[in-house]
């Protein structure tokens, strides 16, 4: 390359390598004239979104990670990356290590989850489950869009609703006793529900009992929806006469007709439950739905140009008590689920539940009624596995073959944290960055030339240490690096979450030099919070149903417990053993013999800024304090789900076996991981009712040569979740390039 | 700096271009589109206002009716075969009376399976029977409210809450106070049983005209039945008035509606 070409390209520094800062770096890859560095400040990629192998092979997360299928963003580019697998042959049973991959194609990757549920007690104060079949949609989270599979079109629209209300219908309704953990499903209604929400098409000649069951269903199904659609249209046609000032005398007499008759409705459906009381939680439901569809008429938000972002001020429970939920409908198993899934509770504090009513409801159409494919996919390995390794190897080596689109190499520079932001202001309301300060774990020349060839294991995926880097750390212990501005970069991307951000960007020492004496970025710093987390993993030597769980792998929230939600990962266990057996393969071992582990479960939970405290902040203390967590769960918490797991004096902590593969189940050493993460970009962005409004969008222009990109931008999605942080990277990328990728191409931006 | 990225020569300073967008349209045609077929990273046309979205629902609504038609055309077609096969293909007439038995025979056998099914002890069915037989006693006045299961209302639930109280209107004695009489109703008396005797007072407010002047009243709960004192005057408006029956301390203990 000239020097005068060299001098063309746009030199863009990524700091950060989380789904945001990966998200941008495909971006810029794909156009010419950028060269692209990221620096990352662990030895892995990923962010909140890593995950590493222990020296057994075993997936050590960092949270419960699932993928919605509205993802269509975060699955265009991974759909895109793994055409470069495929193409490249890469993958698990490759015989050279450097070109393995856990996973080649993106089918082995992901695959779709359509079970789902929440835990809750009834009124006596025993345990059930509701978990829902969810139906599969046409088309593939990611493909392009075509006028088939296209979510987002109000046909597409009703008919999802139709489609998801007549599926929810079904899969609550079933006889008594079906639904108590630890029994089994009666088979019957099992088979029943399939044949009934999958076939449609059956004889019913053949089936009688599947038939009257499905009529029963209907007919009582169907008052219920009757009813609830009456006092919808009741409720709005109240809010309607409001609206138009008619004469008091007829208005007084409408209104009564109109109370009168909703009045009348609500007891409908209460008695209705009083007799069946397993419609209870059908009821809390509908009330939830028809509430939302109330309260949207009423704000007017769908035609409001702000959309959804109008009722963000305040939060999703209260809105609906606003528009005349009941309190047990927003105290129901349903809500506890969402703001479990989203850790939506101020300072971590479990009696603080606070979630922006707009980005809830956004995310829920967009949860319920634009998925493709199914509504949530699960990844066979960690997500560093499934995720970033393929998108770390692909962009470290640029594409440029066949008819696949050509692709510019992004370097990599691990273990570079970011300590320091050096801003001038030359105008009073626009700044520059003039300098980014890196410290670096170990000799930076030394770091760089492992980032570029060796930064995965011989399975392709990220250990769970910098064991790789040893070498390179020792050689210098702790570096440092400067970047100048105009000199080594012209652009920055700032992709690190907002902790770290806030604490790069903040210059005590010269106010004038503090990116915070902008007012947009100085309300930012101020209402954008987070909430620290926790995870574990446990490994068991009984499957799940010896537990005495037979509703098979799914998504349990809502548990109560001091772990939320509960996920099975039994199936990331052929990922483990295939590493085991590429090492063995590599070393000329025989094949490891069985490790005993039956299956898998993962669980999370938000982390109260108390217990964080108590702890000091140390993370060997917040450790300790999250496995006493955990074995409170296993020793007792888990027994309503796992009942098998308990006799006599034995407990479900009895049942972890052994780190070691090699060594016997049940040797003493607990098969468990517990994560914390409580300190800068690990924590998790909350999306906090009037603080939506102060986050500042990867648009912003303020600092000239600087953009940002993370979930806790202002990037359309605005929750945090994985296709926020994709969404924020591409419009970082629109920023800099003014076209590419154009803000259409980011599906679901301009979503109300 | 002492890693990549590399230096090379210096350039004029780098600035973001300016953009057109700084933010999302939020607007519902930025994201809603119909179905129909165009090019573009969303297929679909935008639906830029209120009124496009009404087209869109009446395109929708056509095809909907279309695709009805078309059902239903179907069904006759069907029908009239059947008809046909049974009674041969030259006879109108009995070509129609072969339908309408297809159709009788039909309804029969469903009502015979309805009768099936809820005399099947263990069937949802009957149970939502039950709760609709109560249901309708309920809404006719036939049903006792002593003799509701206790269960159908947990004191103090949030279902029980949202409905409102079914209690009949009570016997109220009314005794106009002033001199200018209304003729007065009582629409609503609902005050909590076992209630201390006491002259509690209470104002009424007009439901319809929010200024009007309330109408100031007494209840006095230690008689049977209860006796409401009220104050009418001729330039009230005449309407539905409402009051909150209240103890000293404020605790609201019923609701009393009247009309004037």
């Amino acid at each position: 390359m000239t020097e005068a070409a060299r001098a063309d390209r746009v030199r863009v520094v990524i700091v950060g390598g989380g789904c945001a800062g990966m998200a941008a770096a495909w971006q810029l890859s794909r156009l010419p004239g950028y060269d692209v560095h990221l620096y990352e400040r662990s030895w892995r990629l990923g962010g909140k979104g890593a995950s590493g192998r222990d020296e057994h092979g075993r997936i050590l997360e960092h949270g419960l990670h699932i993928w919605l299928g509205f993802y269509e963003n975060a699955f265009r580019m991974m759909r895109e990356c793994y055409a470069e697998v495929e193409a490249r042959g890469w993958g698990p049973a490759r015989e050279e290590p450097q070109d393995r991959l856990p996973h080649g194609s993106i089918d082995e990757a992901f695959f779709p989850e359509p079970h789902v549920g929440v835990a809750g007690h009834n009124r006596a104060h025993e345990w059930e489950v509701w978990s829902g079949h969810l139906p599969p949609m046409k088309g593939r989270p990611g493909d392009p869009i075509d006028p088939e599979s296209n979510p987002f079109t109000l046909v597409s629209y009703l008919a999802r609703c139709f489609h998801l209300i007549k599926t929810l219908m079904l899969s609550v309704v079933g006889p008594p006793g079906g639904d108590v953990p630890g029994q089994p499903r009666p088979e019957e209604r099992s088979h029943s529900d399939e044949a009934v929400e999958l076939d449609f098409s059956f004889d019913a000649a053949r089936s009688p009992r599947v038939l009257v069951e499905r009529m029963a269903r209907m007919l009582r199904g169907g008052v219920l929806t009757t009813a609830a659609g009456v006092l919808q249209g009741v409720t709005i046609l109240e809010d309607w006469l409001r609206t138009f000032k008619l004469a008091p005398q007829a208005a007084g007499t409408v209104f009564e007709f109109v109370e009168a008759v909703a009045a009348q409705t609500r007891k409908l459906l209460h008695d209705v439950v009083a007799v069946d009381e397993r419609l209870r939680w059908k009821t809390e439901l509908i009330d939830i739905v028809i509430t939302i569809a109330v309260g949207l008429y009423r704000d007017r938000v769908l035609f409001d140009e702000r959309g959804l972002d109008a009722i963000n001020h305040i939060d999703y429970r209260d809105w609906l008590i606003k528009h005349g939920a009941t309190r047990t409908a927003v105290d129901s198993p349903f809500m506890n689920g969402i703001y479990d899934l989203v850790f939506a509770y101020r300072n971590g504090d479990h009696d603080k539940r606070a979630l922006a009513a707009g980005v809830a409801l956004r995310g829920a159409l967009r949860m319920f009624f634009t998925y493709r494919g199914a509504m949530f996919f699960r990844m066979r390995s960690g997500m560093g596995d499934a995720v970033f390794s393929p998108l770390y190897k692909v962009l470290r080596e640029g594409t440029a073959t066949g008819d696949r689109p050509a692709r510019g190499r992004v370097t990599f520079h691990f273990l570079h944290a970011l300590s320091r932001v050096e801003l001038d202001f030359e105008q009073e309301d626009a700044g520059r960055i003039a300098r980014l300060v890196f410290t670096t774990r170990g000799d930076p020349a030394a770091l760089d030339a492992i980032s570029g060839t060796a930064a995965l294991d011989h399975f392709g995926c990220w250990p769970d240490d910098d064991r790789l880097f040893a070498s390179a750390a020792g050689k210098q212990g702790e570096g440092s690096v400067t970047l100048h501005a105009d000199e080594d970069f012209d652009v920055v991307i700032l992709a690190t979450g907002v902790v770290d951000f806030v604490a790069a960007c903040a210059d005590g020492a010269d106010p004038k030099a503090d990116l915070f004496r902008l007012p947009q970025w100085s309300a930012m710093r101020k209402h954008v919070q987070t909430a620290a987390t926790k995870a574990a993993q446990v490994w068991l030597n009984r499957d799940l149903d010896e537990l005495g769980w037979h509703r098979g792998p799914g998504l349990i929230s809502a548990l109560g417990t001091p772990f939320g939600t509960w996920a099975d990962m039994t199936h990331t266990l052929g990922s483990e053993r295939a590493w085991r057996e590429a090492r063995a393969r590599d070393r000329k071992e025989p094949p490891p013999p069985p490790d005993g582990v039956r299956s898998v479960a993962a669980f999370c939970s938000v982390l109260s800024n108390d217990e964080v405290e108590s702890a000091d902040g140390a993370r060997d203390k917040l450790t300790e304090h999250v496995e006493r967590d955990l074995h409170t769960l296993l020793e007792s918490g888990i027994a309503s789900f796992w009942p098998l797991a308990f006799s006599g004096e034995q407990t479900a902590l009895d049942a972890l076996v052994a780190a070691d593969p090699q060594q016997a189940a049940g040797s003493g050493i607990p098969g468990q991981h517990v994560q914390v993460n409580f300190a800068g970009s690990e924590r998790y962005t909350l999306a906090l009712p009037g603080s939506i409004g102060h986050r500042v969008s990867p648009l912003d222009r303020s600092v000239t040569n600087m953009t940002i990109a993370g979930d806790w931008t202002a990037c359309g999605l605005d929750a945090g979740c994985v296709e926020a942080a994709v969404m924020s990277g591409m419009l970082a990328v629109h920023a800099i390039t003014g076209h590419t990728p154009s803000l259409d191409d980011i599906v679901g931006y301009h979503h109300p | 700096m002492s890693t990549a990225p590399e230096s090379s020569q210096v350039k004029r300073p780098f600035q973001r271009p300016v953009l057109e967008a700084t933010g999302p349209n939020r607007r519902a045609g930025g994201f809603y589109r119909t179905a129909d077929d165009e090019q573009g990273a969303l297929p679909g046309i935008p639906l830029t206002g209120a009124e496009d979205a009404v087209v869109a629902a009446v395109r929708l609504g056509y095809k909907v009716a279309a695709a009805q038609i078309d059902r239903s055309a179907r069904l006759a077609r069907r029908l009239r075969e059947a008809g046909e096969r049974a009674a041969g293909p030259d006879s109108e007439r009995k070509a129609v009376d072969a339908t309408e038995r297809l159709l009788f025979d039909s309804m029969m056998t469903g009502l015979e399976w309805l009768e099936g099914v809820a005399a099947d002890p263990s069937c949802p069915l009957k149970r939502l029977v039950a709760a609709e037989y109560r249901l309708l006693g309920s809404l006719f006045g036939l049903t006792p409210g002593a003799e509701k299961p206790a269960h159908t209302a947990p004191a103090g639930s949030d279902a029980a809450a949202a409905r409102p109280p079914q209690t009949p209107v009570a016997p109220l004695r009314i005794v106009l106070l002033g001199a200018e009489r209304r003729a007065v109703r009582v629409k609503a008396c609902e005050i909590a049983p076992n209630l201390a005797p006491a002259e509690l007072p209470v104002a009424f407010y007009s439901t319809q005209a929010i200024d009007a002047p309330p109408l100031e009243g007494q209840l006095v709960t230690s008689t049977t039945p209860p006796i409401l004192r009220v104050t009418t005057w001729q330039r009230s408006p005449a309407g539905l008035w409402r009051a909150a029956v209240c103890l000293a301390d404020g605790e609201q203990v019923g609701i009393l509606e009247i009309e004037l």
